[in-house]
């Protein structure tokens, strides 16, 4: 698809690409960033370099990854400018809605371990992690999604299942002590 | 070192591996099939090592508890597709060229423009009584001098330097100059300095499409999370439709089609509208959306003894799969005041009614997005809804009810999905609560019930901005700051969704057809009320605004000489606050 960058048929892509993928990819940099405004950002920034570089998408049929390539990019350049993500918990609802108080328990309760785990695991493993499980890309979309070789993909993937594993038995052990250094932590009390 | 520790040293280095590699495998094992080989030599270590059968087995659950995620996917903000459209105009003009505009290349949605804080197509049928709510969309073709509306950015040529404001918009239906209702959505990511607003060109564009519609719609409100949104208009019978309508998928989420769209089909003269061919663009079937083969009815010509909602009547005409549908979601009513809202969440909507026939007086009517009919869940008569406070509302009556004298006001939360009511302590009226339930505007005073409607209304009082908690509602007492009082009969109170911004329309006394406006910056943590300079403060203004993202928006009321409205919209950013308007329009309603 090299040659002559034509604005037009560059945009036409793009807006086609957008409705299909722009619910995934922002769910994506969301789940990279924690952060719904900033990932709303982002996924504006990606969708821009995806019209300023059309003329890179080799093959259509790759747009999906090519696309999260670029969102990729754009997650890990974010990271590395700031150095630091900002852990919030994270609701799933949209800008504007305040989330309820049993929404924040309930999901306290259900996923803010394994939140906070992958939030403790490395950038680029998160990404491996959530691309292959909760974006359903495998093999060589995974590998190109990431920008890298698919052996290294495999490679990474399989790191960050340990570090997951072991995230998670961090964050579970720390949970623990704190429920039980907490007072009035009897389950008769806490419904109180 | 002996032969023996070398053994030793030598074999405890082989298990390592071993098990490095074993635990390597059961990772891989998850994301594709080994080799046979390594399959094998895997099995064969398992069965021998417990450490590893367990932390394979801690991968597995860790898979299942991580796409346990996939229930908790974000939804991005509707808006989304036209900031990302703005932006990428932006580099196109950067470069030199221009991308393709989706209303420009042919007669669909101005996808470019459609989106964020109130975006909706009345594309309402062509007959009430042929159940025609809905009809196809058309693009309006533009005037040849001027365009029906104000579309678009700011053209800003010489003048004053606008202020740039992010990517937004603002939405409104309204009759075109050639008398036909247009449905506008424009993108304003710049405006002017408040007081060179004049020079400041006016908001324009050309793709505003036509749109069909029998009812005059009075107010429309967009679901926060749907593509769907609530018009209420007078049906010319004396009561109010209040119809539901599930938007084309393109329009709400700002989102533009993944394919091209085959071009609207010119309204339909029968009562089924003309199908377009399926194509992936269009609605796609939800549970939450009205069901597509109800079709809208007529409110009922008797009126009915009671406020309870009536089915439609006589569904005769069905949508086609390809149009948004409508639903009819009460009737015999006349919807009372300007707070009907959906919930934060989108799930439920709720209003103010009362019966068309002015037996009774207004109840609390909510619907629960997918449910046929709206309910009422007061039945005392003398309820109205003041806001959400979250998952529940916040609903307000005369302490005592029975005379028209002036009474203490009493508010109440009730749980939409139970009907279970708590009183609120503080005797206040119609609470309207921010987002983050820390501040409430309420009405701290008396109320009075109007003989002639029997809506209570506010009687001797002020507006104040009070302490709220959920657990314990609005503060009893310490009103922080007044906000208006004297002669205030009705008023319409709106935070934007950071809870720092809110805007008040309180209705003129003599003329509630028109009121006065303000836009007020709320401190969050101390309550203090700013107005800062260039926000509007007292203008006058048709009932029906917007306030969300950044941007407030609202109506003129058409001039004494004849002139027509204009949408007025002021946006703002940490450091500034400016202005543009739209050219004229009548019949205007901003949605919110």
């Amino acid at each position: 698809m090299s040659g002559l960058w034509d604005h037009e048929e560059a945009g036409a892509f793009v807006e086609t690409l957008f409705a299909k993928h722009h619910g995934e990819i922002y769910a994506y940099l969301v789940r990279m960033l924690r952060e719904p405004e900033l990932a709303a950002d982002l996924t504006q920034d990606a969708f821009v370099k995806a019209y300023k570089n059309y003329d890179t998408l080799e093959k259509p049929e790759n747009a999906r990854a090519w696309l999260y390539q670029i969102a990729h990019r754009v997650a890990l350049d974010e990271i590395r400018r700031r150095k630091i993500i900002r852990f919030f918990p994270w609701t799933g609802e949209s800008r504007g809605s305040a989330p309820s108080a049993e929404h924040l328990v309930m999901e306290a309760h259900l996923s803010g371990d394994m939140q906070r785990a992958l939030a403790r695991i490395p950038e680029r493993q998160r990404a491996a992690l959530l691309l292959a499980e909760l974006h359903d890309m495998t093999g060589v979309e995974l590998a190109e999604a990431l920008g890298v070789s698919h052996v290294a993909a495999r490679a990474l993937l399989t790191r960050a299942r340990e570090s997951l594993r072991q995230a998670l038995a961090s964050e579970r052990a720390a949970e623990a002590e704190a429920d039980a250094a907490r007072p009035g932590s009897h389950p008769a009390e806490r419904r109180r | 070192m002996s032969r023996i520790q070398r053994i030793r040293r030598r074999r405890a280095s082989e298990s390592l591996a071993n098990h490095d590699r074993a635990r390597r495998l059961v990772a891989e094992r998850l994301d594709g099939s080994l080799e046979p080989i390594e399959a094998t030599w895997l099995r064969e270590h398992l069965a021998g090592c417990s450490v590893c059968r367990a932390i394979g087995a801690a991968y597995e659950a860790d898979r299942i508890a991580l796409r346990g995620l996939r229930d908790q996917t974000p939804e991005p903000p509707r808006d989304l597709w036209a900031r990302t459209s703005a932006a990428i105009e932006r580099e196109a003009s950067i470069r030199g060229g221009r991308p393709r505009r989706a209303s420009n290349a042919r007669p669909r949605p101005a996808l470019g423009v459609l989106s964020g804080i109130a975006v909706i197509a009345v594309v309402i049928g062509a007959s009430v009584m042929s159940g025609g709510w809905l009809n196809t969309p058309t693009t309006v073709p533009p005037a040849a001098t001027q365009p029906p509306v104000a579309l678009g950015s700011p053209v800003t040529g010489p003048g004053p330097t606008p202020i740039s404001v992010g990517a937004g918009s603002v939405g409104w239906v309204g009759t075109s100059t050639n008398g036909q209702l247009a449905y506008n959505v424009t993108s304003v990511d710049q405006v002017c300095p408040v007081d060179r607003k004049p020079a400041c060109a006016e908001v324009t564009d050309g793709n505003s499409r036509q749109v069909d519609l029998t009812i005059r719609p009075k107010s429309i409100s967009q679901s926060p999370v749907r593509n769907q949104a609530v018009v209420v208009g007078s049906d010319g019978s004396g009561s109010d439709a209040v119809l539901v309508i599930a938007l084309p998928t393109a329009v709400p989420s700002a989102t533009p089609a993944p394919t091209p769209t085959p071009a609207p089909t010119p309204p339909a003269a029968s009562t089924t509208p003309s199908s377009e061919p399926s194509t992936s663009t269009e609605p796609t079937a939800d549970a939450s959306e009205p069901p597509a083969s109800v079709s809208p009815a007529s409110p009922s010509p008797e009126p009915p003894a009671s406020p309870t909602p009536k089915p439609p009547a006589s569904p005769s005409a069905t949508p086609a799969p390809t149009l948004a549908a409508t639903l009819a979601i009460v009737s015999g009513v006349r919807v009372v005041g300007q707070s009907a809202a959906y919930s934060p969440d989108g799930n439920w909507f709720a209003f103010t009614a009362r019966p068309s026939d002015g037996s009774t007086g207004p109840d609390i009517y909510v619907w629960r997005v997918g449910d046929d009919l709206a309910r009422a869940v007061t039945g005392d008569h003398a309820s109205v809804f003041g806001s959400w406070a979250g998952s529940r509302l916040i609903g307000s009556r005369p302490a005592s009810v029975g005379g028209t004298a002036a009474v203490a006001a009493a508010s109440f939360i009730i749980d939409p999905e139970t009907g279970k009511e708590t009183a609120l302590a503080a005797p206040v009226w119609r609470p309207v609560v921010d987002p983050g339930d820390h501040w409430a505007v309420v009405w701290d005073g008396s109320v009075r019930v109007d003989p002639t409607n029997r809506i209570p209304v506010p009687d001797k009082g002020s507006l104040v901005l009070r302490g709220y908690s959920r657990a314990d509602g609005v503060a009893l007492s310490g009103a922080t700051s007044s906000i208006a009082d004297g002669d205030v009969s009705e008023f319409d109170v709106r935070w934007d969704e950071t809870g720092t911004w809110l805007a008040i329309w309180i209705a003129d006394a003599s003329d509630p057809s028109i009121g006065r406006l303000s836009l007020l910056r709320i401190d969050p943590v101390s309550g203090a009320v700013e107005r800062p300079h260039g926000a509007p403060q007292d203008v006058t203004a048709l009932p029906g605004f917007s306030i969300a993202n950044g941007r407030l928006a609202w109506a003129t009321p058409p001039g004494q000489g004849g002139e027509s409205s204009r949408v007025q919209i002021v946006a703002w950013t940490n450091q500034a606050v400016g202005a543009v308007e739209s050219g004229p329009i009548t019949n205007v309603v901003v949605i919110h």
